[in-house]
């Protein structure tokens, strides 16, 4: 069974002018949240997008904006108290 | 660290000398020490010192046209590819994670492109191989810019497949949409409940000692003691430890503080109906235990798979009060309690 959470607000932004479809954003996601159409990217399934980063890491054109960091609520916590971002900063510990 | 070291001697099986290089060959078979050292990290102890010493290892008998992939130098990590790779001729390049695993690692940077270029420079590579392809786990890519690091080192990079079992399809030019994407099924939310007691119960402990001392408070104010809080407050762990990534997928709701309610409930309900506990003592368990279980469910956010910050953030400005109003109210319902 494939797992959703919330879909409301996510920050995943694809810029049609700039994409090549080279298809290295559905390469890399890890919730199949790309798909390759007409010589361009889509993400047709964005609602499992978790914020990752990947894509936009690796996307050379510059097409893809995506506001990415850890879904911890525990790093958001502790990202919130030290006035850090959310980062589980934990060389041990958590993950 | 020196210690951990010295143990890393065990599953080298001997070297291969290639040029003025001498690279371990590392053993594709685990060892009952392996196993146990898997069993103690999935437990929870020494999780952060678990590491391999990175560098370049030989699997089987590779040769200087044979594939090198790359992964992080934690030890459960390395003992999960080497194992999958059994029968194969490769190198094996880890780098210096801080033993940290591939994903985490990526999306702290050490499982960088930075850090992977060092270790190429580092380990030979360069001289050991004769062609330029490096394959890369699919989760290094939120750490990894393929292209940057192409251009800095010249290497090709490649993304493989998400988990090493399908690494020997994905040399066989085989490449399929399960492999790209990531699971979280019954057995890989099973293996983390032990983690999520070891993390939590020093969370338990101090919400235990915090509801002692309230209830000898109240016994000095009415000069009765109950204890209604213990049984509530481990119930409220429980649920959120172990029924929460047990349940996962069939607790009510997206947000996750709403699951760990569900799962306190349904701890709650065959109590209620066994031990038939008064009005008070029933509403006051199932608020301390819902409060606590939700409040356990949240951070379970970061044990997931497919949370993303969004989410956590546009979750947590209902999920920290919920579960703050629910432990108040449950402490003043425990004050109507009489025997």
């Amino acid at each position: 069974m494939r797992q959703k959470y919330i879909t409301k607000i996510l920050s995943l932004e694809l810029d049609n002018k700039l994409c090549t479809g080279c298809g290295m954003c559905a390469t890399v996601c890890p919730h199949g949240v790309f798909d390759i159409r007409e010589g361009k990217a889509a993400a047709s399934r964005k609602q499992y997008c978790m914020e990752c980063g990947a894509c936009k890491l690796n996307c050379r054109f510059n097409a893809i904006s995506v506001n990415s960091g850890v879904g911890c609520g525990y790093a958001v916590i502790m990202g919130a108290i030290k006035g850090t971002g959310p980062d589980c900063g934990c060389s041990s510990g958590c993950c | 660290m020196l210690k951990q070291m010295k143990k890393d001697a065990s599953f080298i099986s001997g070297h291969i000398n290639t040029g003025n290089q001498s690279i371990p060959i590392i053993k594709s078979q685990l060892s009952p020490r392996d196993h146990i050292g898997s069993i103690a990290v999935r437990l929870g102890y020494s999780r952060g010192n678990y590491r391999v010493k990175p560098g370049l290892y030989a699997l089987g008998k590779p040769g200087e046209f044979s594939p090198v992939i790359v992964t992080a130098n934690y030890k459960l990590t390395v003992d999960i590819v080497r194992r999958d790779l059994d029968g194969q001729n490769l190198w094996i390049l880890v780098i210096d994670t801080a033993g940290i695993n591939v994903w985490c690692a990526a999306g702290k940077g050490t499982f960088g492109s930075q850090n992977i270029a060092k270790w190429i420079l580092k380990s030979g590579l360069n001289d050991i191989v004769k062609h330029r392809r490096l394959i890369l786990p699919q989760l290094g890519a939120t750490g990894v810019a393929a292209h940057t690091l192409q251009k800095h080192t010249g290497w090709i990079i490649q993304y493989g497949p998400v988990r090493s079992r399908d690494l020997p399809a994905f040399l066989k030019g085989e490449e399929t949409p399960s492999m790209r994407t990531v699971s979280f099924n019954f057995f890989e939310r099973l293996v983390l409940i032990p983690v999520e007691i070891y993390t939590g119960l020093k969370f338990m402990l101090i919400t235990l000692s915090a509801t002692v001392f309230y209830e000898v408070l109240l016994y000095l104010v009415r000069g009765e003691f109950h204890f209604t809080t213990i049984a509530p407050v481990i119930g409220g762990f429980i649920a959120g430890t172990i029924f929460v990534p047990l349940l996962l997928p069939v607790l009510p709701s997206r947000y996750f503080f709403v699951k760990g309610f569900f799962a306190a409930v349904s701890l709650w309900v065959p109590f209620v109906l066994i031990l038939n506990p008064d009005l008070f003592t029933a509403i006051s368990s199932l608020f301390i235990s819902g409060s606590i279980s939700s409040f356990l469910a949240f951070n379970f956010t970061g044990a997931t798979t497919f949370t993303s910050l969004a989410g956590v953030r546009y979750e947590i400005r209902a999920a920290l009060p919920f579960a703050m109003v629910l432990m108040i109210s449950g402490l003043i319902t425990i004050f109507f309690v009489r025997s």
